[in-house]
């Protein structure tokens, strides 16, 4: 791959006035950190294979178990909401947990978190204490406050104990040491315990255990997190698998609980389904090992002296959280890790890099709110295709909370041209189509691509669309319409189909003519999908109500929406309704249609033919935004029924354009885009496949880069007659 | 190796069982807790010839090195949940936790009639119990799958890193329970 260094009229800021270029730095630092990622995969380890097996086992369990996934999902974040809009709720909780014989400390800092424990430390005259995993005790960076105090915290699950031991931060919720490799483990322990281990993991495992089991015998403080807590009770639960928190639990005579105020509950039938949906979440097992549900300290052979038992309840940033609007889904989240097991970006740079303390998707409105705007920049890593919102058990609109912190971001740092010319590809591809073909021919010049590169920051390896002479707008005033007396449609074109391929728009209205439907193309923009993932929120949100301005009115009077672009329905169905509350918004949601999932329940109504010689086999992709629609099926049967041979090749994840993400010039665009398409392009080269088709228009750019092969849109395959 | 079932269904295969587990493991020291008292002989019978320790009969100094010296830790369950498999530790005292936790090998007895569907139903009973016991009272409750497991290196599923690398569980079919 040829190497492009930052190119430095790309990162001019929008925001000249404020100082330009070192106002992105958080970016030119993220860039650095991607390219070192993706040139040395042995950062990264495993974590690909960890994600494929997370979500593999996640789907088996849900499926094993019979779980009803939706309703599950709703009753999840029943549980959730119920608590965070009952105030008393901690109060009642730490009530409970001093009827019990415990003491409770309500912490509103991390600052006030750690020194409560160094106070319980000194009190006890300890000078170390053993862990269990706790992400709330890294959210305080507990030890490194400890340290300085001269306490030293001694982590005991095994996936914590080699990042501590390794000095690095955890680089996934789950398996937070998934980046080393067992020889690095081996050698990384033999210097650290002084003996040498051999690089087999039973050998690790044993000197770990034999490491550790005297300082738990000697510990006088343990400290864990929580899961959850269940008010009624005043009891926490605690989740393991390697039992190292019965441990930390049972064998120190002062057990403290570091608890975030939003994991507390009502009732122990709350809990109930927490249980379950954290360990299917987490590691798709039914249950962990051990769930520990805690109300009191226990004597010990009936001796109760010294055994001592403190819940510190955090708030740091919560309270504020819950009264932010964008920000208060964030507070139902359950640190299951699901999220980062399907995010693309974070796949290829790993923990260290997508991430602050919290990594992944979610990571990103906790880092922003509880560790500062300042060490959120990751942000930018995010590619919006929104498959963490689809796999979240509590169904958290996490890319739209991105969204927001990168439009914070933006405010506060600026934003790269690249990015502000996407955000005008409309005007853009306007000049580009009155101009056609000669915008053509220079667009595929070696010259104009570098100068493009360089003035706005497009990479010039990337292929970009042909634009069309003539729009489907002019070209669908110009041809005659048909009345028809089945329904009425307005067909959303977006860019591709008015812009760049109007022949694959006229083909889809003229199959909706044929089933009797009268079209009319309506006078909206595009759908703007680059100003959420460009964290530029407040021009989404205009054009989302222009647009539904003029589509609100149509499906008053009876038209149905259907665009044949999957982004064009995912902003209408799920993104407009969340940037406009209301009627509006949410009717039009309801009445907008990808055209195959439309046109599906008529086809056997015309007669499909496949337009090759042969009817082979095709590779489908489904791209991510229709994943969060109809995953693609209703295209999928469409070719099948045409006799086509249809299979999904699929990593599980995005194929990395995301858009306009992966047309950006750099690390930050086009090499971080195509790192993440070589996994899917793996896939397609051992899938046997004779034909590649897609819907979405830029994934089909991606697929074309990175096969040198044709990638065709269902509609291309498909000779459509009838009716009968 | 995961949670390995023993079906007991008289006393004296009971003891068979105890006596098999124990010798298959090579193990000397057993440390026991939290056992209904009716079944103490039966342990005791079972392991004659062995250092048998009753965790609640040592002063409580003596509790933490019986058991880091113990190969195997008997205990006691209230009852299981069928779908998921596990086993639902109910203690009152520490004893009962650091004997399940500490040594190697773990056994837990028991009765087999003793099941609850699911997890959400094993969630119930337990508020029930916690709901019932009233502040200051309350037990530790645990839900045991399996023996002491983690996928930390290079996602390898490995037994034993911390608690016990080996769980027996003995459904007496005999034993009502307490």
């Amino acid at each position: 791959m040829e190497s492009t260094g930052p190119i430095p009229s790309m990162w001019s800021s929008s925001n000249g006035s404020k100082g330009g270029r070192h106002l992105l730095k958080g970016r030119r630092k993220l860039e650095t950190e991607v390219r070192r990622s993706i040139e040395e995969p042995a950062r990264v380890g495993k974590l690909w294979e960890a994600m494929e097996r997370g979500r593999a086992n996640r789907a088996a369990t849900i499926e094993k178990t019979g779980l009803d996934l939706p309703a599950f999902r709703d009753r999840i974040r029943l549980i959730k909401e119920t608590a965070a809009q009952d105030p008393s709720i901690a109060e009642a909780f730490a009530e409970a947990v001093r009827a019990n014989g415990g003491r409770v400390s309500f912490a509103a800092t991390g600052r006030q978190a750690v020194q409560y424990v160094l106070d319980v430390c000194r009190a006890n005259g300890a000078e170390f204490l053993v862990k269990s995993k706790s992400l709330t005790s890294e959210e305080v960076e507990m030890n490194q406050g400890l340290a300085a105090e001269g306490i030293r915290a001694i982590e005991t699950d095994l996936g914590e104990l080699l990042c501590q031991v390794a000095g690095e931060k955890p680089s996934h919720l789950v398996f937070p040491a998934i980046h080393m490799t067992s020889d690095r483990i081996a050698r990384m322990l033999s210097e650290a315990y002084g003996e040498p281990i051999a690089p087999e993991p039973s050998s690790i495992l044993s000197a770990v255990r034999a490491r550790l089991r005297p300082q738990f015998l000697a510990a006088k403080v343990g400290v864990t997190g929580a899961n959850i807590g269940v008010a009624e009770t005043g009891s926490i639960v605690v989740e393991t698998n390697e039992g190292n928190g019965r441990l930390v639990t049972s064998v120190p005579k002062v057990h403290v609980a570091l608890i975030g105020l939003e994991k507390i509950v009502r009732c122990w039938e709350d809990a109930a389904d927490l249980v379950r949906g954290h360990a299917i979440s987490a590691t798709g097992q039914r249950m962990t090992v051990y769930v520990s549900m805690i109300s009191q300290r226990q004597p010990v052979a009936k001796d109760p002296a010294g055994r001592e038992f403190h819940v510190i309840i955090l708030d740091n940033g919560r309270t504020r959280m819950r009264a932010d609007p964008w920000f208060r889904d964030a507070l139902n989240c359950i640190r299951c890790g699901a999220c980062m097991n399907v995010c693309p970006t974070y796949g290829v740079t790993g923990g260290h890099v997508f991430g602050h303390i919290y990594p992944g998707p979610i990571g990103i409105p906790w880092t922003a709110n509880v560790h500062g705007l300042e060490e959120a920049s990751f942000a930018h890593l995010c590619v919006s295709c929104g498959l963490c919102h689809e796999i979240c058990p509590v169904d958290i609109d996490i890319p739209l909370m991105i969204a927001k912190v990168k439009d914070q971001d933006v405010e506060a740092h600026g934003q790269p041209t690249a990015e502000r010319f996407f955000m005008a590809s409309e005007a853009f591809a306007k000049v580009a189509c009155l101009s056609a073909p000669l915008a053509n021919r220079l667009l595929r010049r070696g010259s104009l691509r570098v100068l493009m590169e360089w003035a706005v920051g497009v990479d010039r390896r990337r292929t970009l669309p042909a634009f069309a002479h003539r729009t489907l707008r002019s070209r669908f005033r110009a041809r005659e319409g048909q009345v028809g007396r089945v329904g009425k449609v307005a067909f959303f074109p977006d860019l591709y189909a008015e812009y760049n391929n109007p022949d694959q728009g006229l083909r889809a209205i003229e199959i909706l003519e044929r089933l009797g439907y009268s079209v009319f193309i309506p006078n909206v923009q595009w759908s703007g999908m680059p100003y959420v993932s460009y964290g530029r929120l407040g021009k989404a949100t205009k054009l989302a109500a222009d647009n539904l301005r003029v589509l609100g009115p149509l499906v008053d009077d009876g038209y149905e929406i259907v665009s044949t672009e999957p982004t064009a329905v995912y902003m209408l169905r799920k993104v407009y309704p969340k940037l406009l509350e209301g009627d509006l918004a949410s009717k039009v949601a309801t009445h907008s249609r990808g055209f195959f999932e439309f046109i599906e329940p008529h086809l056997t109504k015309l007669s499909l033919r496949p337009t090759t010689d042969a009817a082979g086999l095709v590779g489908f992709h489904i791209p991510c935004h229709d994943r969060a629609l109809s995953s693609g099926l209703p295209a999928m049967r469409f070719l099948e029924r045409a006799s086509y041979r249809v299979r999904p090749v699929e990593t599980g994840t995005c194929c990395g354009i995301a858009g306009t993400f992966g047309m950006k010039g750099g690390w930050l665009g086009y090499e971080l885009s195509m790192a993440v398409g070589e996994k899917l392009f793996e896939q397609f080269r051992g899938s046997g496949c004779d034909l590649i088709a897609t819907e979405s228009s830029v994934c089909t750019l991606q697929l074309q880069d990175g096969l040198g092969r044709p990638v065709r849109h269902p509609l291309d395959l498909v000779r459509v007659e009838g009716p009968a | 190796m995961k949670a390995e079932p023993h079906s007991a269904i008289r006393k004296e295969s009971t003891l068979e069982i105890l006596r098999s587990v124990v010798e298959g493991h090579r193990a000397n020291r057993v440390v026991v807790a939290n056992l209904p008292v009716e079944l103490r002989a039966v342990v005791s019978g079972a392991l004659q010839g062995r250092s048998v320790q009753f965790l609640e009969d040592l002063p409580s100094t003596e509790v933490l090195p019986a058991c880091a010296a113990a190969e195997v830790g008997v205990t006691w369950a209230e009852f299981a949940i069928a779908e998921d498999g596990a086993i639902v530790e109910v203690a009152h005292d520490d004893a009962a936790r650091l004997a399940a936790s500490l040594p190697i090998v773990h056994i837990v007895l028991l009765p087999a009639g003793r099941l609850v569907r699911d997890v959400g139903a094993a969630m119930a009973v337990v508020g029930g119990i916690l709901r019932a016991s009233g502040p200051g009272r309350r037990p530790t409750v645990t839900f045991i799958s399996g023996p002491s497991r983690t996928g930390d290196i290079e996602l390898r599923l490995l037994y034993g890193v911390h608690g016990p690398h080996s769980l027996h569980v003995v459904l007496l079919e005999w034993f009502e329970g307490r």
